[in-house]
């Protein structure tokens, strides 16, 4: 096995580590009171946890150009249907 | 499969024939995948946005009704998909190794997390029905907010259920291409196969990681 194979095998197992971390740190910070910020560090959690599974799991990175721009789209169209909804929402009277 | 239909197999062009080379093959597949991926997002973003709107304006309700879930039982399924993720990474990295038999018994350990979570999720949805949690059909609650409660739970099992037709799939696919892996003597041809197959599953996990904290664990202090 060369040097490159086994640090590939080493980043996966270290990812895996982290996301185990991460699902003791959401579950821990739920535990704590921390009003209006609660929901937004959950998110922020499982974010950080999203993006580690597409950077290293799902290779994004040796993607083309041409894939990103669909990832990127998926997920504006996401952002802009969450929070143009939110927006009105969170805004009536 | 007969001896022939085996070498027919195996003597089969790796590039379909409106294809150059493997390597625009690979990337056309790869786009093709994150495309439907992209119109996956899209598809769960609804719920995930009915879910937002509900949540905004029945916040309390959604914190009793998420006090009914089983968060030990939530955890361990987060743990156990993670788990399967890293099967299927390394199955699709043995692959690329040519390691057949390695690459078979991940896939094959990815299949089986990924049906141990359905169990998981089988005994907490058959515990709902018991504890009288399913609206419409078997709802016992009752209170002020019973009827907000109730709302949480039909987005609950919408969520957790299009995410459970998704792991189906995903078990049947991930068995399907271990058995294929099986009968192939170079399985290192069926990289690109087993990389798409892997970016799905792999997806249905990441929709998992935030179905986990906005259902299970809304205010579990005080």
């Amino acid at each position: 096995m060369t040097n490159r194979n086994a640090a590939e095998l080493r980043t996966y197992l270290l990812v895996f580590v982290a996301l185990l971390a991460l699902v003791g740190a959401t579950v821990g910070v739920a535990l704590i009171d921390l009003g209006p910020f609660g929901p937004i560090v959950a998110l922020l959690i499982a974010g950080v946890k999203a993006g580690l599974i597409m950077v290293f799991f799902m290779h994004i990175r040796k993607t083309t150009k041409v894939a990103w721009i669909f990832v990127a789209l998926g997920l504006l169209w996401l952002f802009i249907m969450l929070s143009l909804t939110m927006a009105d929402y969170l805004t009536r009277g | 499969m007969s001896d022939v239909s085996q070498i027919a197999a195996e003597a089969r062009p790796i590039v379909a024939h409106h294809f150059d080379d493997v390597e625009q093959q690979h990337e056309a597949n790869t786009l093709g995948m994150w495309v439907f991926l992209t119109t996956e997002v899209l598809f769960f973003g609804g719920t995930f946005l009915g879910y937002l709107v509900f949540r905004s304006l029945y916040t309390h309700a959604f914190a009793e009704a998420s006090r009914h879930l089983n968060v030990p039982l939530g955890t361990a399924n987060t743990a156990l998909l993670l788990c399967s993720s890293l099967a299927m990474v390394l199955a699709v990295y043995f692959v690329r190794q040519d390691r057949k038999r390695t690459a078979v018994v991940l896939l094959l350990l990815t299949a089986a997390l990924g049906a141990a979570f359905l169990g998981i999720k089988a005994v907490e949805w058959i515990t709902d029905w018991h504890e009288g949690l399913v609206p419409g059909l078997n709802w016992l609650v009752v209170g002020p907010n019973a009827k907000h409660e109730e709302l949480f739970f039909v987005l609950y099992f919408t969520m957790t259920g299009l995410h459970a037709i998704h792991m189906i799939i995903g078990i049947a696919v991930v068995g399907i291409a271990a058995l294929v892996l099986a009968r192939q003597q170079h399985v290192a041809r069926r990289f690109t196969n087993i990389e798409m197959i892997g970016l799905y599953w792999h997806f249905v996990d990441i929709v998992w990681v935030f179905l986990f904290p906005l259902l299970y664990l809304i205010n579990l202090h005080g």
